[in-house]
């Protein structure tokens, strides 16, 4: 394409980029507002990486932030 | 222009189970907007001139009195960046399309319409009416959606209530998992995360986004080792395209 080819060191850095830029976006939400933030975190990462469908990850988080907060506040 | 009710429907059907996938994306859009205080016909608007899921929960979640553009322009350039190597590799497949819709077609393009677009191209010429099956139902989709979106969350009031207001985070994460290449993905995210949060902390405004990003990527370039080149992705607009890889690609986006 365009005959440019980006290789090595700084394909792997741009490759890295929109995931960074996505994980910074959120950081502070789940890392810095409360234990049942970050604790719901967890549980929704698990649940994407079993491959749910995206909307079903979103409820699981929802739902998990919710009852959470119950617990911890 | 020669439009083609034939292939049109061809582009419906392939999109159909994308647009059951979005709509609750957008009522989600629509309600964390109306949280932002945005009103039900703004919410609509941007839905329906900006037409990027990603850049619209990017913008919405560091929304405030003076909205801060420099940041949200950065930002949305970061995070589309890839449709510029998407629409150029999508541009051999549009020489038998009337230049004229060229401009159109870039606007909706969208990840999902354009891998469609990829197979299609294969095995038959890509034509403008396959294109618009795709594209129009998802535009019509999106904006509908933000707009019922943000007309319901105006009656719900405080999203955090619901827990509406982590709903975005937990989409991200989501979309996260299909970047994941193994214990290397981990290392930059957490990067990315540890310096964005103490940015948050520290660090007045939101540029905690594009520090985050920038230790993530120094953290990918620090971590790299020679001689990894043939281990590729398909995500990774930089590498050679695989046609054997488009069933994952379409698998992660919906």
């Amino acid at each position: 394409m365009w005959g440019i080819v980006v290789t090595g060191r700084l394909k792997a850095a741009l490759d890295a980029l929109p995931p960074a830029i996505l994980m910074a976006v959120i950081a502070p939400t789940i890392l810095t507002t409360g234990i049942a933030e970050t604790v719901a975190a967890v549980l929704t990462a698990t649940a994407a990486f079993l491959r749910l469908p995206l909307a079903l990850v979103v409820v699981i988080g929802v739902v998990s932030v919710v009852l959470l907060r119950m617990v911890f506040s | 222009m020669n439009l083609s009710a034939r292939e049109f429907r061809h582009g419906l059907i392939d999109v159909f189970p994308i647009l059951v996938a979005a709509a609750p994306i957008g009522l989600l859009w629509g309600t964390l907007a109306a949280g932002k205080g945005l009103h039900p016909f703004e919410a609509w608007l941007m839905s329906a001139t900006v037409f990027a899921g990603a850049a619209q929960f990017v913008a919405i979640e560091v929304w405030r009195d003076p909205v801060p553009w420099a940041l949200l322009t950065v930002t949305a350039l970061i995070v589309n960046i890839r449709h510029v190597l998407m629409g150029a590799s999508l541009s051999r497949h549009m020489g038998g399309i009337d230049k004229r819709w060229h401009p159109l077609m870039m606007f909706l393009m969208a990840d999902e319409n354009w891998a469609f677009s990829e197979r299609r191209a294969i095995s038959a010429p890509l034509t403008l009416s396959y294109y618009l099956g795709l594209a129009l139902p998802m535009w019509v989709t999106w904006t509908t959606s933000s707009i019922i979106g943000a007309l319901v969350g105006r009656s719900f009031g405080d999203p955090a209530a619901y827990g509406f207001d982590f709903a975005f985070s937990a989409m991200f994460i989501g979309l996260l998992a299909g970047f994941w290449k193994g214990t290397r993905t981990g290392a930059v995210l957490g990067a990315s995360a540890v310096a964005a949060a103490l940015a948050k902390l520290y660090v007045p405004g939101a540029w905690y986004i594009v520090i985050g990003g920038i230790v993530g990527v120094a953290e990918a370039a620090v971590l790299y080792k020679e001689g990894e080149g043939a281990r590729r992705h398909p995500f990774s607009p930089f590498s050679g395209w695989r046609w054997q890889h488009l069933p994952r690609v379409l698998a992660d986006f919906t």
